[in-house]
């Protein structure tokens, strides 16, 4: 293969990688509205600081919201793949709310913007 | 030379413009708002692809992959307009692009290239798509009602485009989804 046709080929390539690249970070629906944005954040302070968060704990961490509408919340949140529930390993009436891998791409994502929005 | 681009990027290009081409007719083939003008135009996504991705020879695919849909279809309403029309296919996205590297502000490399950039390029390549195909219909005299007919091309190439882009998005997500195990 000459310099040149190789040189086409890579190019080529490295389009198809922006491309794919591109075509991945397309918005997807349906995106976390702001209450569920809300709640996650108050979750995400919870979790790192290693405090295991329960379903009746979570449903009551926002008091602008009644409980019924955060019980709404979080199966959305689930549905969404941004929580997922444990079960107690000791009592099988307590769940906990743990973060899934789409939580924590979706913080690593605003970490990211945030970082953007410093150097610009 | 030749050969290789032509093996490698023309006929495969052509063979799925084709596909997409009966695909759209299948599924969409109720939505026509008039013979030849449909709602949906799922090929538009591929001449996005394509010309971002293989340029001329991208290019020269999708004439490829039009004439043969003309070839077995017909030319409809007749072979000049139909002929013209399947270049236009081909050459309206490529001058797209070259409005998208100074418009759009994207690179030849893609580089910098984001999911906004990719929606705005998506908008100018159905935009003048659309009226490039429309004002060749209107000249050749076959344009009954040219701007509603703008207005469904412009949206048949924005709404085809994009199920033809959240199909690759989903494909993508799934191989690395199923590679992961």
């Amino acid at each position: 293969m000459t310099k040149s046709k190789a040189a086409n080929f890579s190019q080529m390539y490295t389009k198809y990688l922006n491309l794919v690249r591109t075509i991945k970070a397309l918005p997807t629906f349906p995106d976390l509205d702001a209450v569920e944005a809300r709640m996650l954040n108050t979750f995400a302070a919870n979790w790192h600081e290693d405090k295991q968060i329960t379903v009746l704990e979570a449903m009551v961490m926002l008091p602008e919201i009644s409980t019924t509408t955060a019980h709404r919340r979080l199966k959305m949140l689930r549905k969404k793949g941004m929580i997922d529930l444990n079960l107690d390993s000791h009592d099988n009436r307590v769940k906990y709310v743990v973060p899934t891998k789409a939580t924590h791409q979706y913080f690593a994502q605003l970490g990211q913007c945030m970082e953007k929005a410093q150097l610009a | 030379m030749f050969f290789r681009p032509i093996a490698l990027i023309v006929f495969p290009t052509a063979l799925v413009y084709v596909a997409l081409f009966v695909l759209n007719d299948y599924f969409f083939g109720s939505l026509w708002f008039s013979p030849g003008v449909s709602w949906i135009f799922l090929p538009s996504g591929l001449c996005l692809i394509a010309i971002l991705l293989f340029e001329q020879w991208g290019a020269l695919g999708i004439i490829v992959g039009s004439l043969s849909v003309i070839g077995a279809q017909g030319s409809e309403p007749d072979p000049v307009t139909a002929v013209g029309a399947a270049l236009i296919s081909g050459l309206a996205p490529l001058a797209a692009r070259r409005v998208c590297l100074g418009l759009a502000h994207i690179d030849v490399h893609l580089q910098s290239l984001t999911a906004t950039g990719l929606l705005r390029v998506t908008l100018i390549f159905s935009s003048l798509s659309a009226a490039l195909q429309q004002c060749w219909f209107a000249w050749r005299g076959s344009a009954e009602h040219f701007f509603p007919q703008l207005l469904v091309t412009l949206t048949a190439n924005v709404v085809g485009a994009m199920l033809v882009l959240y199909a690759c998005k989903l494909m993508l997500h799934f191989s690395a989804y199923l590679r992961k195990g």
